[in-house]
């Protein structure tokens, strides 16, 4: 029996607006409220909210057959309860079938775990709290942003209560061992690992629409075929993408809804397949072997932390931002808070990428890594100055 | 008047130049054609019109392209363009790709206006317009100045042939050549070859109303600012500004830096701060219009200009009428007429730094800059230069003078 486990991962950040060098101490409002409606707005038609329609009724039709897995960002949920709330709805009911799990993550899709774990813990705990208030669960599996993950945080999910954790491979981690299967944290021996198979997902939420592939068209038929072939001792399988995979990046046109429900379908009837929640998988095998993940991992083409930290910009600005935590944490007051998270979302960092081999530009408001970098450092000035002021009057 | 630039049709300081000489030379009774590439405005007084070249029927080519320089040009791509059956060219005005393309049709719209029009001299400014002003010349017989606001020297530090050619020639063709300044002088000579006699200085001017700024910024940051304003280009030295602003931090945090401008090395720039942790110290503006630029200089307490090579430099006027402190490079043309401002050679980070800091922290070497600079100021009007610019056209026009 193979346990087949799809993740959907939904995130969008609070884009900044054109904050310029006069702004600074002069305005505080720093996003681009019209760009991130137009961008929730767009994606939820596209993608979300036909996406949610699909999996409502694949659960209706096949009951507990079909399983997925969701990652909602806390700035997205945000966003979705201005802009969008019937999506909101959406989430809740696909939730209440109990056939959907919600992981846990950061609130802003942070990396805030790299820098200071204090941080890290209060991102957690602010996600909690959101994720109770909408939809009445504790999630019990835990997953960061682009499935970036160390060893240092284990000892924190255990304390917070988190069983599990899903990142991406690492050839290098797993020495040899298959990746389909589930492990522990050598850190922290209650913490089970779960990691994605990186190739099979991506023909999916990357390669599905490109016919310069060699594997275009892809059918559900043949992408069932290419799960047989796995190996026969394999007992999981982790299929993480994007959300937007469904309708966004790959458009309706290109035929994905048709796949994705011809191939839920197809496994919801195979006897040998078990599409799973992931707090199902983590007690498959009784004693996991342990493994430790030192350097940090995530999903991106060199499963490092190159894409948000690697040119100078990059450092600087991220090392900026942290080096006000220990003002942050004495303020109380909610506005500075909320910005405090927006502006750790990891993609303000992305968009200063400079790495050709990245698609920062793809994603980027901005047409130039610098823009972005000159905006963030801009935006940060003035909250500081707002902490600052903040801490003198109270 | 042959120009590229003027107001409101303005990317830079040669825009400003030209305007505030019209105005001067106006005053002296001179009446003047002013021909943009492309205008949408119509000045139209008896003694001063702005012609569009956009507007002019072009016709038949009369002057040689040797004569005019345009033969490098041609050779490279100017045979694919020609105006299938049109009389007009549809000039952009700007300075982007097809750019060699423009400073053609240019020229063979002077030749029409020379045609048609009647005036006593050809005044063109900067190399763009010197086809054209040698094109006129040749159609109409009178004489031709080209005015030198730049040279290719100080432009980038890998030379275009082109532009370089197309620059000697207007100079060789010229009846008289206009320096902005000394420095400026000094090239024309010696790296065009030009015969001294022929070569005359006129510095601008500034206008002389004091810069009053409607709304001053308060100030929210409470650190001193230091603001270099300008393109950031190879020739204006940003580089020199990040070295010495490193400096002046490792002494003294309570500063900020201002880059206001863009340019090929903006991107560059920004990775060089970062690569020096100083990004929390510095902000990045961009290009900034008018007004913002009045913002800008209210909230500055210094401003340098390190340009590796400047024939003049108007920015640190603008800069000294709104009572910031100025520091500039030796190598502007402008420090030949402030006396009283802080220089520096560009390349002495060290005394940059040192002059920096002084000015910051020192109020009154601060106050003396500005009570000095305002004196230098009184001295720098366009009057003066239209009275330099006047004389030579007066010396040229005689009759018994040929050229």
């Amino acid at each position: 029996m193979l346990n087949i486990a799809f993740y959907f991962q939904a995130h969008q950040p609070f884009r900044l607006r054109n904050y310029l060098f006069f702004d600074i101490g002069k305005k505080h409002n720093y996003y681009d409220k019209s760009l991130n409606r137009d961008i929730i707005q767009r994606v939820v038609t596209n993608s979300y909210m036909p996406a949610n329609r699909m999996f409502q009724k694949l659960i209706k039709q096949y009951g507990d057959k079909v399983k997925i897995n969701l990652i909602l960002s806390g700035t997205l949920l945000d966003q979705l309860e201005v802009h969008a709330p019937k999506t909101i709805d959406s989430f809740q009911r696909l939730i209440k079938t109990g056939q959907v799990e919600l992981l846990g993550t950061t609130y802003s899709h942070s990396l805030s775990f790299l820098q200071n774990e204090e941080v890290f813990l209060t991102e957690l705990e602010s996600y909690e709290i959101k994720v109770k208030e909408l939809f009445g669960i504790k999630p019990k599996v835990f997953s960061n942003g682009c499935l970036t993950y160390s060893d240092n945080i284990a000892g924190i999910l255990d304390a917070v209560g988190y069983l599990g954790v899903l990142t991406d491979s690492a050839d290098a981690v797993l020495n040899g061992a298959t990746i389909n299967q589930v492990y522990r944290s050598a850190r922290s021996p209650a913490v089970k690992l779960l990691f994605r198979h990186r190739h099979l997902s991506d023909d999916i939420s990357l390669r599905f629409s490109n016919q310069s592939w060699d594997q275009w068209p892809l059918s559900a038929e043949k992408y069932m075929d290419w799960i047989k072939k796995l190996n026969k001792t394999d007992r999981v399988l982790n299929l993480w993408m994007d959300y937007g995979a469904i309708g966004e990046h790959q458009k309706e046109d290109t035929g994905i809804f048709g796949f994705m429900e011809k191939l839920f379908s197809n496994m919801a009837a195979d006897k040998k397949i078990n599409l799973s929640k992931a707090t199902e998988l983590l007690a498959l095998r009784k004693r996991p072997k342990p493994l430790s993940i030192d350097a940090p991992l995530s999903c991106t083409g060199d499963l490092t932390m190159s894409s948000w930290r690697e040119n100078d910009m990059q450092k600087e600005a991220f090392e900026t931002l942290y080096s006000l935590y220990p003002k942050i944490a004495m303020v109380t007051d909610q506005a500075i808070l909320r910005d405090w998270y927006y502006l750790q979302s990891s993609d303000h960092f992305y968009y200063m990428g400079t790495n050709a081999d990245d698609q920062h530009t793809q994603f980027s408001p901005y047409a130039l890594p610098y823009e972005a970098c000159i905006n963030y450092m801009n935006v940060l000035s003035d909250f500081r100055l707002r902490v600052e002021e903040y801490l003198r009057s109270h | 008047m042959l120009g590229w630039e003027f107001p409101p049709y303005i990317s830079g300081g040669l825009g400003t130049a030209c305007h505030g000489l019209t105005q001067a030379l106006l005053k002296k009774g001179v009446e003047i054609d002013f021909v943009l590439p492309h205008a949408q405005m119509r000045k139209s007084r008896k003694s001063f019109r702005i012609i569009s070249a956009s507007s002019v029927s072009i016709g038949k080519r009369q002057v040689n392209n040797t004569i005019t320089g345009l033969d490098r040009l041609q050779k490279d791509f100017l045979q694919r363009h020609n105006l299938s059956g049109r009389s007009l060219y549809p000039f952009s005005g700007g300075y982007g790709d097809g750019l060699y393309e423009e400073v053609y049709w240019y020229a063979l719209a002077l030749e029409a206006i020379a045609r048609t029009n009647d005036f006593d001299v050809v005044h063109a400014h900067d190399w763009l317009t010197y086809p054209a002003g040698i094109a006129a010349k040749m159609i109409s017989g009178k004489p031709l100045f080209v005015h030198v606001h730049a040279t290719e020297y100080d432009r980038s530090p890998k030379i275009n042939p082109t532009v370089y050619h197309l620059e000697k020639r207007g100079m060789q063709a010229a009846n008289m050549v206009l320096a902005v300044s000394e420095l400026t002088r000094k090239t024309i000579l010696g790296r065009y070859g030009i015969p001294a006699n022929k070569v005359l200085v006129s510095y601008n001017g500034v206008a002389t109303a004091k810069r009053k700024i409607k709304s001053p910024s308060p100030r929210y940051l409470k650190e001193k600012i230091v603001t270099f304003l300008g393109r950031v280009t190879y020739q204006k030295g940003p580089e020199y500004f990040i070295e010495a602003a490193r400096k002046v931090l490792n002494v003294n945090q309570n500063v900020r830096f201002v880059i206001a401008g863009n340019g090929d090395l903006l991107g560059k720039m920004i990775l060089k701060v970062a690569g020096y942790k100083m990004l929390s110290k510095f902000h990045f503006t961009g290009f900034l219009k008018g007004s913002q630029v009045d913002q800008m200089l209210s909230m500055s307490d210094v401003y340098v200009m390190p340009s590796v090579s400047e024939p003049f430099g108007i920015a640190p006027l603008e800069a000294m009428k709104s009572g910031v402190p100025v520091i500039i490079s030796r190598q502007s043309g402008v420090s030949e007429v402030l006396p009283s401002a802080i220089k520096v050679n560009f390349w002495d980070t060290d005394a940059l730094a040192n002059a920096i800091n002084g000015v910051l922290e020192y109020a009154s070497l601060s106050d003396e800059i500005k009570r000095n600079g305002e004196s230098d100021l009184s001295d720098l009007t366009w009057s003066k230069t239209a009275a330099v610019v006047n004389s030579a056209y007066q010396t040229a026009t005689k009759p018994y003078n040929i050229c």
